[in-house]
């Protein structure tokens, strides 16, 4: 496989990440053209012949978390019905209950979001995902816990996890 | 832990496989007998399913165009264009420099640099130029106390300060992300011109330095390599600056540093 193949068949991937992990399709496209870019002035980062899915998914979480860090340093506070308009908004790449989705997993911090998506949606192991993120694995198992009972918790009351998630019952 | 078996981190590696076969079959057993927590294992996996019925359209979505243009530089020999020229100015370089200027380094390096041979078609840009900045390097570096005039606290003070010596806009490349931070910098002589130098250190102690100074009369040439006692250096000439990075580190390293440095400047 070529060595542009090779990326190319990540970013589907990288993608869908991206969207679960931003809620925004805009934005999460826009993370990873920054991370292809980044990606081109590294190639010598990535040992050839090695599949580069880790490697992309570290660059992509290394902008992410900048931005975060200098989002948190100029907060944006962004009106609760605002951001509700906002996922309502037509987004056809997405299923209809990404919106669901969307809101239940930004009730959960942007750590444990990252890790609930990294191996419960991308099937990152443990350790592929601690090596993404730059954090130990117990980390990575600890963060994994306490997402996914959060989620599980916002999801409970539809029974399966399709229909609209109670987001009053945590509040 | 959860009840009086499992720890809430076995329950999730049963979930995602991260356990032995032999560790499964424990779980398994385990959660026969506890039906809620069995429940709440099946309410992570139905999270999953969600997860991939939520965003799985996006496997099969079109690329945006962007991206596609993106993955067509990747099929370029090298990142950039100007880059991959410099890369192939490398190699033709080493090539011919290695045998002919290379050695003329090595075994001459006390004559006066500009009675130097040159390298075919591609006639090295003053290794006066490097003879400073290997100069420069011996000297400070191994200084303890007094390594540079103006340090990084400073950084501000100095870039204005050299940017008003050299007499062009001068910047202190970051090379954090190969580990070196800068230390600082100072004002040199270099036959009778300023020219300056910024020095970096790593978390071991390990220094590289950037010597630059104006092009004189020069013509703008790529990467170049010289490798002298132990130390390494890339130079080049971008008008209106040149510019020689030093450090005592492998070939590629170095270079790496100096692409990074090269795309800063840009």
């Amino acid at each position: 496989m070529s060595r542009r193949d090779a990326v190319a068949a990540e970013i589907p991937r990288l993608r869908r990440y991206a969207r679960a992990l931003t809620g925004d399709g805009d934005a999460a496209d826009d993370l990873v053209q920054d991370c292809l870019e980044r990606a081109l002035t590294r190639l010598d980062q990535w040992r050839h012949g090695e599949s580069p899915r880790r490697w992309l998914f570290t660059i992509l979480h290394n902008i992410h978390a900048d931005a975060m860090r200098r989002r948190a340093r100029r907060p944006v506070h962004v009106a609760y019905d605002e951001r509700d308009a906002r996922h309502q908004g037509a987004d056809p790449q997405t299923h209809a209950s990404a919106g669901d989705m969307d809101r239940a997993l930004q009730q959960l911090s942007e750590e444990q979001r990252a890790v609930v998506l990294l191996v419960g949606l991308e099937g990152l192991s443990y350790a592929e995902a601690a090596a993404v993120l730059g954090i130990p694995a117990g980390t990575v198992m600890s963060r994994l816990a306490r997402g996914r009972e959060k989620l599980r918790v916002l999801m409970q009351e539809t029974g399966d996890g399709r229909s609209r998630p109670s987001l009053r019952r945590i509040k | 832990m959860s009840a009086d078996g499992f720890s809430e981190s076995w329950l999730h590696a049963y979930l995602d496989g991260e356990l032995t076969a032999a560790d499964r079959r424990a779980v398994e057993a385990w959660l026969e007998a506890h039906p809620d927590i069995k429940a709440r294992i099946r309410a992570y996996r139905r999270i999953n399913d969600a997860l991939h019925r939520s965003y799985g359209a996006l496997l099969d979505a079109p690329l945006p165009d962007r991206m596609e243009e993106t993955l067509a530089r990747l099929e370029a020999p090298s990142p950039h264009r100007r880059l991959a020229r410099l890369a192939a100015s490398i190699a033709l370089v080493l090539a011919i420099g290695v045998a002919g200027y290379g050695l003329g380094v090595l075994t001459a390096h006390h004559l006066p640099a500009d009675l130097l041979p040159g390298v075919g078609p591609q006639k090295p840009a003053r290794p006066m130029l490097v003879d400073r900045a290997l100069g420069a390097y011996r000297v400070y570096v191994s200084e303890v106390r007094h390594p540079v005039e103006v340090d990084a606290r400073q950084e501000a003070h100095l870039v204005k300060w050299l940017t008003k010596r050299i007499g062009e806009p001068v910047r202190a490349p970051d090379f954090r992300s190969h580990g070196f931070r800068l230390v600082g910098g100072r004002l040199l002589p270099d036959n009778g011109r300023p020219a300056a130098l910024f020095m970096y250190e790593d978390g071991t102690g390990r220094r590289l330095t950037v010597y630059l100074r104006r092009r004189v009369d020069e013509p703008n040439t790529a990467f170049q390599y010289v490798s002298y006692e132990g130390l390494s250096a890339f130079y080049w000439i971008d008008a209106p600056l040149a510019f020689a990075l030093t450090a005592e580190l492998p070939r590629q390293r170095l270079l790496r540093i100096a692409k990074t440095m090269y795309e800063q400047l840009e």
